[in-house]
């Protein structure tokens, strides 16, 4: 999870973790401090992420986990 | 070194106010700080309990050359109005309502807040005194735990030496907490199913931890405390801390709880501790250097420590600017300064 601060990521970990995933199964990178936006920090991380997800075999399964968690 | 002698001033004070210690026995005239010339060490300790602030103030004298130290002045205050006194030798005891109490002599060298027995009428004093004994101050060193304990401890040594007798002594003390303990570290050692104390002896009690032999399998083998890894050890002291303590309204003072602990290990443990903050949990200071924890909790929960010019320590709770830098990737190239 990329959120812009502890509150953000806090409030993400409690709904996935009500569709049953662990907390273990959660990573939470957050913003740091400073001058810049947090949303747009989220931003310009989100696609370094992604391209660093897509590239991990595991990626086709953790995908298919999270949209049967938001389909739920 | 400045942050640990906190942790180390706050353990004292929990030791002269619980303990019954004497003042030369916590704190040595050899413990004076050397910049100043001072015979006199002040220590204040604030507290907020159930929406009260208790506001503790000790004064210790030092006698540098016959090396004896003693109190010279110890209050306590709720709200800013007086529990207790001592000056000039004199104790002066407060009810609850404030009005004054009894005046006795008292012995220079003890605390009288910890001398003072419970009576309806000082509930408040008790309430401060019991509050300080639910610090949990540690510094966890797998090297030095125990292997078994002889008999059950009250409190947590400094380094969790004495874990194996504290967790005998907590877990029949505080039975709730120890399903959801195990529960989580089977969430965090792979193959662990349960720990279990047996007896050794006619006195002793041995940890043992129970692991199923493979992750296919429910056949289980033992292992005694001692034989854990040392990562393996420092988890189970930090679960227990969480879970174990759950409901009790513990405050945790951790010094470096990342030591000895995997990567992938530390960032389930901080988000469990920060979930249990006030739902069982009082309050949890850690002191650490790792990138893990200052990124994590840093940001909006850190403190930071600094030297001033005048070589005394100071804190803000001011981050640093990193411009876009992780926290710990701008301390490390020293621009937080």
């Amino acid at each position: 999870m990329l959120c812009e601060d502890t509150q953000h990521a806090a409030f993400a970990r409690y709904f996935l973790e009500l569709q049953g995933i662990h907390r273990r199964e959660i990573r939470a990178k957050i913003c740091p401090p400073g001058s810049q936006a947090a949303s747009q920090w989220v931003v310009d991380t989100y696609s370094k992420e992604l391209a660093e997800f897509r590239r991990r075999s595991n990626y086709q399964q953790l995908v298919h986990r999270f949209i049967k968690t938001f389909t739920h | 070194m400045e942050k640990l002698l906190y942790f180390e001033a706050i353990r004292r004070l929990q030791r002269f106010l619980t303990d019954g210690v004497t003042v030369e026995d916590t704190f040595p005239p050899s413990d004076v700080t050397r910049w100043l010339n001072s015979p006199i060490q002040t220590f204040q300790l604030n507290f907020i309990l159930a929406g009260q602030e208790y506001g503790y103030e000790l004064r210790v004298e030092h006698d540098m050359h016959r090396r004896l130290s003693r109190v010279s002045y110890e209050e306590l205050k709720c709200d800013g109005r007086p529990l207790f006194l001592f000056s000039e030798g004199t104790a002066t005891l407060f009810r609850d309502d404030f009005s004054t109490g009894p005046q006795l002599i008292f012995d220079w060298s003890r605390s009288g807040v910890g001398a003072v027995q419970p009576r309806p009428e000082n509930s408040r004093l008790i309430q401060f005194r019991q509050a300080l004994d639910k610090l949990v101050i540690v510094r966890l060193n797998p090297f030095a735990m125990d292997a078994e304990s002889r008999k059950e401890d009250m409190k947590l040594g400094a380094r969790a030496e004495n874990f194996v007798s504290w967790y005998r002594y907590a877990s029949s003390e505080f039975g709730m907490g120890t399903d959801a303990f195990k529960t989580e570290l089977r969430q965090s050692i792979d193959n662990f199913e349960s720990l279990s104390l047996v007896t050794v002896g006619t006195e002793a009690k041995v940890l043992k931890a129970h692991f199923h032999r493979s992750r296919d399998t429910r056949d289980l083998c033992d292992f005694t405390f001692a034989e854990l890894s040392e990562g393996q050890k420092v988890m189970v002291v930090l679960y227990f801390l969480l879970f174990g303590l759950k409901g009790q309204h513990y405050s945790l003072f951790i010094d470096e709880p990342d030591n000895f602990l995997a990567l992938r290990e530390i960032q389930p443990w901080i988000v469990a501790l920060t979930d249990l903050i006030g739902d069982g949990l009082e309050q949890a200071v850690l002191i650490s250097h790792h990138p893990e924890i200052i990124n994590y909790l840093g940001g909006s929960k850190g403190r930071w420590f600094f030297r001033a010019e005048s070589g005394h320590a100071r804190v803000t709770d001011v981050p640093p600017d990193t411009g876009g830098l992780s926290l710990s990737e701008t301390l490390a190239r020293g621009w937080d300064k």
